[in-house]
């Protein structure tokens, strides 16, 4: 080949990601199927690292991680309860580089289950759930797709929890499989659903391993896709808001010829684009390549190189094999769900069946309660609003802890020693008492300011520090017996055979 | 000849519309019929599990007392010739609960009935406490832990157990 | 013209390269590096000081493991312990020494039963902590001098003889189990079995201690062991010591148990484990064969290896008896070979030696085709007949006489 070939195929290649001319930079776009997610060109302030922190961007970088490893972790651990402890000291003692595989899909886990939330409060605080008043957009629907997502990730990380049979797996799932038999009427068959039979066993292990590997991530992908696609066709993130406000100010908006394009054909109306008076120029915009996806690149490797870094540090811990037998002291789910496994310890019914149902289904309404388009794109909306957040988070702080101290120090049973009803303590418990705490915060805050988004704000600061307490107290505050341990106290060890 | 033209409220008329109205209601039917053995098919009809009914052994082979049986997670009482089985899975999240034995037996009432218990049960993963006939009285358990239907076999006169068959808490077989 | 990417963002992206590379190298690092590898290196040199004419070819590289099927478990020890099956490395220090006790390789092939079978520890691993099993969730740690040292510095009882009795459970007493002999003469003569179920049977005055040694150590009370070590071994050395201290309101007596004695019986009792899954062939003792009566099998033996020995090995008895030698033959086609003199003076007109050297007759076919005696081989048999017919004859006088003066 001559020099002059070669340089023709190295031009080739390179040329969507070094455009010469702003011209070259759209075509760059169309014509490589790897950069046609991007729009052409992308304003100043969504680039920005404060309009989104990159959030989601890190997020699906974690899940192609962990899809990759996981392809390759396919080959080497095997779904049978005979043979998967084994295969699993295998890929940490015998396997080149399984003590990498393990440990990077592992955390990749945890890491994308945090991001997911994280993304989940960026998306919330900066409002970019809301439709938008110049353009019809569908971001409140692209936030009930973010809340599937959200449990779609929580899905996968617990069928994935079983697979290593191991102690801790086995009981976190014996855990998490009765928190779902609380439902009721209908409790039991879902468990025994999921279950594939009476017991954890063989139907079990194999039924989670293919929604781990084969079901979950289908959807999980399908829906992603969507909920990146309804990006595109709502203009980009939320902030681009404010490129509209602005641009309104200098020209009035012409529509323009665009194309409508459908997932299925059922999008009614026409695209956004058409009516977007936005005019990205060369003040407020830059061609998405190379400045976006330089930007992507370099987020993407920093999270590879922080992902792999962590895994020369952080063990993936194998504990003994899964024994029916005996069952651990404590016996915990996994941590994502030890907020709830607090709150079902005050009551099945409310922690395991009517908090998460109320969460999952307060959060995807959220869009629908608020409908305030002010300041959208920006963290809190405004000087009010980060008050009120503030004000959130200590309320939360506050109720969540005095509702801990009182499951610690004053316990239902023992306050009303004579009442046997187990639906009165369903009903009169802490959790309750958090729920209609927060509830009436919410109330309270939209009564004082007229405004449903600073209540949502309030409320919503306050969900997240109960999260977090909750979770820290399930995780580090509740020893064997699931008794109350300061931090500070050892927990007592661990009566071993030699 | 009657056109397509001619519909009301967007219904085609003729008989070529009623045969596709017809073929679409067919089809989606199919379509449920297609999809019913994928999802029956997930649904077990046998089991590899222990059987739920099984024989623990002579009654004369049991001491006075409480007896646990660690493959089955029961407890057995016995009280000269009557016998009861109570589960030793807590109906909290399913951890395997320990007998609490008492110094002395005493007479207990719990809930109108009286018995004489021996102990009490403790479950160690987050606290629930149930009384000697199972009822729970600490800890998040929502129910009493279950007692089990108890019979002589026929074949070898050994005593079987049914897990799958809950009895109260006053149940006794006497021997 | 169009706007360029900063500079430092390129360097930013430059950083982000430099940094997966770092990590990348790492870990290729971390997993090339084990540290087998140099116990492998050492073993090599040790072997050429040691033997003359070592070839280094023929040393074992790479991790090396033995698969025991049978018995579920999959042993890697031999990646450092190299030793183990060489003779002569006995002054060498840990982990290349040979195996003490060589002579147990005997009944006890390496390949039938692996390592961590006897001695604990995870199989599993490469690295010697992991190996070792003393490291957070392996049950069964190395049954090591260290870890019995805990017990007992001075006289650290052999913890290993607990594996031993997970197959020689049944016996009465095996060579080089003194402690486990020890405690198992304790049950006989204490009447142990009186208040427990030991091995299948017993009474029910106390817990059936058939399975005592797969009993989790969640299982037991600690609550009034006094002491650091909360290991289920020493709350069986203490219950040994004193059942009521232990266990507040036991009706178990005080015998008092102390030191090396309790130890035996804990480590006895740690031994009962769930034997279902071992294979008959690694219970000692245990025979599969056909139920014979002791005559059936006298009877056999002397087919083989008695005097008439020589026509089963040739096959002569296929077709003949020979009732001085009790042969016995399955079809008795032919004539019992003790008259065969008479037999063949009265229907071919030949001696023996005169039939078998130039036979007519089915013999003639036989003798040809399928069995085809040497020369030697022939006057053998002739000298065999010959004797059968003088103890046949003696054999018949013997009982004329003896008819003769009985009546």
């Amino acid at each position: 080949m001559s020099l002059f070939e070669k340089n023709d195929i190295w031009q080739k290649l390179i040329w969507p990601w070094r455009p010469e001319s702003n011209r070259e930079a759209g075509s760059g776009i169309v014509a490589n199927f790897l950069l046609h997610w991007f729009p052409n060109r992308i304003s100043l302030r969504s680039l920005a690292l404060s309009a989104s922190l990159y959030l989601g961007t890190i997020t699906f970088v974690v899940l192609l991680v962990l899809t990759v490893t996981g392809v390759v972790l396919m080959f080497l651990y095997v779904p049978s309860v005979e043979r998967a402890y084994w295969s699993m000291k295998d890929l940490d003692h015998a396997v080149s580089f399984g003590w990498l595989l393990r440990r990077l899909h592992r955390i990749s886990a945890h890491l994308m289950v945090a991001l997911v939330f994280l993304h989940m409060f960026r998306v919330f605080l900066t409002g970019s759930y809301k439709a938008g008043e110049i353009v019809k957009s569908a971001r409140p629907f692209n936030w009930v797709l973010g809340v599937s997502l959200l449990v779609l990730t929580l899905l996968l990380s617990f069928t994935g929890y079983l697979l290593p049979w191991d102690q801790l797996a086995f009981w976190a799932i014996t855990v998490g499989t009765n928190i779902a038999a609380a439902v009721p009427l209908v409790g039991e068959t879902i468990r025994q659903f999921l279950l594939g039979g009476t017991i954890i066993g063989q139907p079990t292990l194999i039924r989670f391993y293919v929604l781990h590997c084969a079901l979950l991530p289908l959807v999980i992908f399908a829906v992603a896709a969507w909920h990146m696609w309804r990006i595109r066709k709502d203009g980009g993130l939320a902030i681009v808001e404010q490129d509209r406000k602005e641009a309104l100010t200098r020209e009035p908006a012409a529509p323009i010829k665009s194309k409508t394009y459908s997932v299925l054909g059922i999008a009614s109306g026409t695209t956004v684009q058409v009516n977007d008076p936005t005019t990205l120029n060369e003040d407020n915009s830059v061609p998405s390549t190379p400045f976006l996806t330089v930007r992507i690149l370099l987020v993407s490797m920093l999270t590879v190189a922080v992902s792999i870094g962590l895994s020369l540090v952080v063990r993936a811990p194998l504990e003994a094999a899964a024994n029916p037998q005996v069952t651990p002291n404590p016996a915990k789910a996994p941590w994502y769900f030890l907020g709830l496994q607090e709150m079902v310890g005050y009551s099945a019914l409310m922690g395991g069946v009517i908090v998460p149902t109320i969460v999952i289904l307060g959060l995807m309404l959220i869009p629908f309660l608020d409908r305030e388009q002010k300041g959208i794109g920006y963290w809190f909306t405004d000087g009010p609003g980060r008050r009120w957040g503030i004000f959130g988070f200590l309320y939360g702080l506050v109720t969540t802890c005095g509702c801990l101290a009182i499951a610690l120090l004053a316990p239902m049973r023992g306050i009303f020693p004579n009442i046997e009803s187990q639906f009165f303590f369903d009903l009169v418990n802490p959790a309750t008492f958090l729920l209609l705490l927060f509830a009436g915060m919410y109330f309270a805050v939209l009564k004082k300011t007229s405004s449903t988004r600073y209540a949502a704000i309030a409320t919503f600061c306050a969900f997240i520090i109960a999260f977090v307490i909750l979770t820290y107290t399930g995780t580090a505050l509740r020893g064997p017996n699931w008794d109350f341990y300061w931090p500070w106290q050892a927990w007592p060890t661990h009566p071993t055979a030699l | 000849m009657a056109s397509t033209d001619t519909v009301d409220n967007g219904v085609d008329p003729t008989r070529r519309g009623f045969l596709g109205r017809l073929t679409a209601a067919v089809a989606a039917i199919g379509a449920l019929v297609a999809g019913w053995p994928l999802l029956r098919s997930l649904v077990p009809n046998v089991l590899y599990e222990p059987p739920k009914k099984f024989r623990i052994g002579t009654p004369e082979s049991f001491q006075e007392g409480v007896t646990f049986l660690e493959k089955h997670r029961i407890f057995l009482f016995r009280d000269s010739s009557n016998y009861h089985a109570i589960s030793g899975i807590c109906t909290h999240l399913g951890c395997t609960v320990k007998f609490s034995a008492f110094p002395l037996p005493q007479e207990e009432t719990v809930r109108q009935f009286t018995y004489r218990a021996l102990g009490e049960f403790h479950c160690p993963c987050h606290g629930s406490k149930f009384r000697g006939e199972g009822t729970n009285y600490a800890g998040p358990a929502p129910r009493p832990l279950k007692s089990f239907h108890l019979e002589l076999s026929r074949a070898t006169g050994e005593l079987v157990v049914d897990v799958a068959t809950e009895v109260s808490r006053d149940f006794r077989l006497v021997v | 013209m169009i706007k360029k990417i900063s500079q430092r963002e390129i360097l930013l992206v430059l950083i982000a390269a430099v940094a997966i590379l770092a990590v990348g190298v790492a870990a290729i690092v971390y997993d090339t590096a084990p540290e087998w590898k140099y116990y492998q290196s050492e073993f090599g040199a040790i072997v050429a000081e040691t033997f003359a004419n070592a070839d280094p070819a023929t040393l074992p590289s790479g991790v090396q493991q033995i698969w025991v099927e049978k018995l579920d478990r999959v042993d890697r020890c031999t990646t450092c312990h190299l030793g183990v099956s060489w003779q002569g490395l006995e002054q060498v220090e840990q982990p290349w020494t040979t195996h003490p006790m060589p002579e147990i390789f005997d009944n006890h092939p390496i390949e039938e039963f692996g390592c961590t079978v006897c001695h604990g520890g995870q199989g599993f691993a490469l690295a010697e902590y992991d190996a070792h099993g003393f490291v957070e969730h392996w049950e069964e740690p190395l049954l090591s001098d260290i870890a019995a040292s805990e017990y007992d510095p001075r006289k650290p009882p052999p913890l290993y003889e607990t594996q031993c009795n997970f197959c020689h459970r049944y016996e009465r007493s095996t060579e080089g189990m003194p402690y486990i002999n020890r405690a198992k003469e304790f049950v006989r003569t204490k009447g142990c079995k009186i208040c427990h179920v030991i091995n299948g049977d017993g009474g029910k005055l106390g817990p059936d201690l058939t399975h005592e040694g797969d009993k989790h150590a969640e299982g037991f009370d600690f609550s009034n062991l006094v002491s650091d070590q909360m290991t289920v071994f020493n709350w069986h050395i203490k219950h040994f010591g004193s059942p009521t201290t232990i266990v507040p309101g036991s009706i178990m007596p005080e015998m008092n148990f102390q030191s090396t004695d309790a130890q035996a019986l804990a480590m006895l009792a740690m031994s009962w484990r769930d034997d279902q899954n071992l294979p008959l062939a690694y219970f000692p003792g245990v025979e599969l064969k056909d139920e014979m009566t002791a005559e059936e099998i006298e009877r056999d033996r002397r087919m083989r290896e008695g005097d008439g020995a020589f026509f089963v090995e040739h096959s002569c008895f296929v077709c003949h008896s020979i009732k001085a030698y009790d042969i016995k033959s399955p079809t008795d086609k032919g004539p019992d070979l003790s008259l065969a003199p008479d037999d063949v003076r009265a229907r071919f007109n030949k001696t023996v030696e005169e039939f078998l050297f130039d036979p007519t007759g089915t013999m003639k076919i036989v003798l040809e085709s399928q069995i085809v005696l040497t020369d030697e081989e022939k006057w053998q048999a002739i000298e065999k007949i010959m004797k059968a017919y003088d103890i046949v004859k003696n054999r018949a006088a013997e009982a004329e006489a003896a008819a003769a003066s009985g009546s």
